[in-house]
């Protein structure tokens, strides 16, 4: 049994399976209950190490297995990343039902993680572009489920994801053999200059970022959420599996402040941005291009810290666009879209969903008490020591808060005068209830996950040094 | 005779640069393809400098199936109205300048890129210039921009065969190509059931 075979073909068998299931409730269920076993797995079940069963009999779990020649490679210092990916994966296909999802989007989100699992699992890592690619190319079905109309959004999003793969392939082949050894100068700027830039489209960095909002307005609110978060989160780990591989890379000050840079100046930007619109997806959209903001930012400080912050992102980032999706999902149902027009006065008579979409964009916005406040605490005081940094990621929260504040005034300010309901169906008020409480819960208590952020920065044995 | 012979890859070279510039062009989508289609028998042409021929219809193979499949979906939706005269015009003139950022970008790249041919270099670019153009260009249907995805994809092939003769490789782009029209194909599936709701 090797370790690629239990978290790479075990969840994509799991994904064709549920493709078959025909009621959302049952096939996220299923889901979430096979992604909860996979992540208890990663937790307790040690890679290239005995594990004893009963008496003499144990088992071993290899890290490698060998596909066409090439390798998946999982060691156990992927187990922390392995076990909080999967964990927020249980989280989000259970409120699948609750967003009231197609089926079909629960087996597609499993293969969907599962092949970018791969892609970060795959030697040699060349071929984890293509992975990516197919990733964004089984995510189609799940941004535009049948008998929906496929905006420019959608388009552009597989734009961007096909010709950042050709950059990525190119690097690749350029690349090899430097790993340890100085290449020319010519050669190393090239390089960066290509990797950036492949990079930035697959992330959508600035100014490639806009098929987020796009992709954010035109479709449901939950499946963008899924798909834009999981996209970037993941190929910012294969960024960083480049700055770990290549030894003039890590070692280069320039890249880390063009990394603290870009990152503050997206974070500024996107929150701007944020606070002029006048659709809820839209805003979401650019709260994720701030997300990718925060994590280069975050990288960019350099050194174990910033790799542990970079991966501490993840818990408050997972959970509060997890209930920001789930609320967005439940108003822009009982009206037709997401404008702030159409939602007007709809606050009074669903009030757990518009917490939900209210706090949401708050705590990311780093509001006390809320999920990403110790991170974003932390960010701000290695900031600190920029004037500049500390503006930008100070006008992006400020930006943030503020389109937070727009949609409460959309959601509660009527011109009838409504009187307060809870109108809310049962498991929306309780998954809501449930997401808040978590959201609160990480807030004030960093020390139960800050230990597993850096059990997943060791990861990067070169990076961390 | 020899001469011309040995000659024969740029005016491979040419041959793609002209059907991509049709894909660009062209308003019917039964054009659209079937220059799409002949912009991939070229590059398999060009490839072929590489990689020995059976590798090299891989490229073949891929491009036609893709071809096929955004046929296939496409004529379940019947046909287009043309489009106008001076939008035609316009990515005319705008295929015609790629030509010029062919010539200038080619050299550089064989230099960066030492294995490429000078005809591969400029065929890859101009494929590469007109597949962006084309997704830039006509950015609202599918079938649009996936055919300009795939001749961005073409163009690469042609430039990625001088680099790289992995086995896999070729395989996996080939598989690329074909989801690529695949996810273009359910695509424009929905953007005509989307319609006919919308009515």
């Amino acid at each position: 049994m090797s370790a690629p075979m239990i978290w790479v073909v075990t969840p994509a068998v799991m994904a064709v399976a549920l493709l078959m299931v025909r009621r959302t409730r049952t096939a996220a269920r299923l889901g979430a209950t096979g992604a909860t076993v996979l992540a208890l797995l990663a937790w307790r079940a040690p890679i290239d190490q005995p594990i004893p069963l009963v008496g003499d009999w144990g088992v071993r779990i290899a890290p490698r297995m060998h596909v066409l020649g090439r390798q998946l490679v999982l060691t156990d210092a992927a187990r922390p990343w392995l076990t909080w990916l999967f964990l927020g994966m249980a989280v989000w296909l259970l409120g699948a039902a609750v967003a009231r999802m197609e089926p079909t989007f629960v087996g597609l989100a499993l293969g969907f993680v599962t092949i970018l699992v791969a892609a970060v699992a795959i030697r040699p890592f060349v071929y984890a572009a293509l992975l990516v690619e197919t990733a964004a190319l089984i995510a189609v079905p799940l941004l535009v489920p049948p008998e929906t109309y496929p905006g420019r959004g959608v388009l552009r999003f597989l734009t961007f994801q096909t010709v950042g793969m050709l950059f990525i392939l190119l690097v690749g082949w350029m690349l090899v053999g430097t790993e340890t050894g100085l290449p020319g100068s010519a050669l190393v700027l090239r390089g960066e200059v290509l990797l950036g830039v492949g990079f930035a489209l697959l992330l959508g960095v600035f100014p490639f970022h806009s098929w987020m909002p796009m992709l954010a307005e035109e479709i449901h609110p939950y499946a963008a959420a899924f798909v834009l978060l999981t996209v970037t989160s993941v190929v910012a780990i294969l960024g960083v599996g480049f700055l770990e591989r290549y030894t003039w890379l890590r070692q280069s000050p320039q890249v880390f402040w063009g990394l603290q840079a870009l990152g503050g100046g997206m974070v500024a930007i996107g929150g701007i941005l944020a606070a002029f619109q006048r659709h809820a997806g839209r805003v979401l959209g650019y709260a994720v291009m701030m997300e990718v903001g925060w994590s280069l930012f975050a990288l960019g400080g350099g050194g174990p810290q910033g790799v542990a912050l970079f991966f501490a992102l993840w818990a408050g980032r997972a959970v509060l666009f997890a209930l920001w999706a789930t609320a967005l999902s439940g108003l822009g149902r009982r009206r037709d879209g997401l404008t702030y027009r159409s939602l007007r006065g709809l606050g009074t008579e669903f009030p757990l969903l518009t917490w939900g979409a209210v706090l949401a964009p708050l705590g990311l916005a780093g509001m006390p008490w809320l999920g990403s406040f110790p991170t974003r605490l932390a960010l701000w005081q290695a900031a600190a020591t920029s004037g500049w940094m500390l503006l930008a990621l100070t006008v992006g929260s400020i930006g943030l808060i503020a389109s937070g504040c727009r949609l409460l005034g959309a959601l509660v300010v009527d011109e009838q005068d409504r009187p307060w309901e809870v109108k809310e169906h049962f498991d929306e008020g309780g998954w809501m209830v449930f997401l808040l409480s978590l959201a609160v819960l990480i807030g004030p208590f960093p020390q139960w996950w800050w230990k597993y952020a850096q059990a997943m920065a060791r990861w990067f044995p070169h990076l961390v040094r | 005779m020899a001469l011309v012979l040995s000659d024969w890859p740029d005016a491979v070279a040419g041959f793609l640069f002209f059907s991509s510039l049709m894909v660009l062009v062209s308003d019917d989508w039964r054009w659209l393809l079937i220059n799409l289609a002949a912009a991939y028998a070229g590059a398999t042409a060009l490839v072929s400098l590489a990689w020995p021929l059976p590798l090299a219809a891989t490229v073949l193979v891929g491009g036609w199936m893709a071809v096929s499949v955004l046929g296939l979906s496409q004529r379940r939706l019947g046909a287009e109205k043309a489009g106008r005269r001076s939008a035609q015009m316009l990515r005319l003139g705008a295929g015609l300048v790629a030509i010029l950022l062919a010539v200038v970008f080619a050299h550089p790249l064989m230099g960066w890129l030492p294995p490429l041919t000078l005809s591969q270099a400029w065929g890859g670019v101009a494929l590469m210039i007109l597949g962006v153009w084309q997704v830039g260009l006509r950015s609202t249907r599918p079938l649009w921009v996936v055919a300009g995805l795939l001749t961005v994809m073409a163009g690469f092939e042609i430039v990625y065969a001088a680099l790289e003769q992995s086995l896999l490789l070729a395989g996996l782009l080939a598989l690329v190509v074909v989801a690529l029209a695949l996810a273009g194909g359910y695509l424009l599936v929905q953007e005509d059931m989307g319609k006919e709701a919308m009515q």
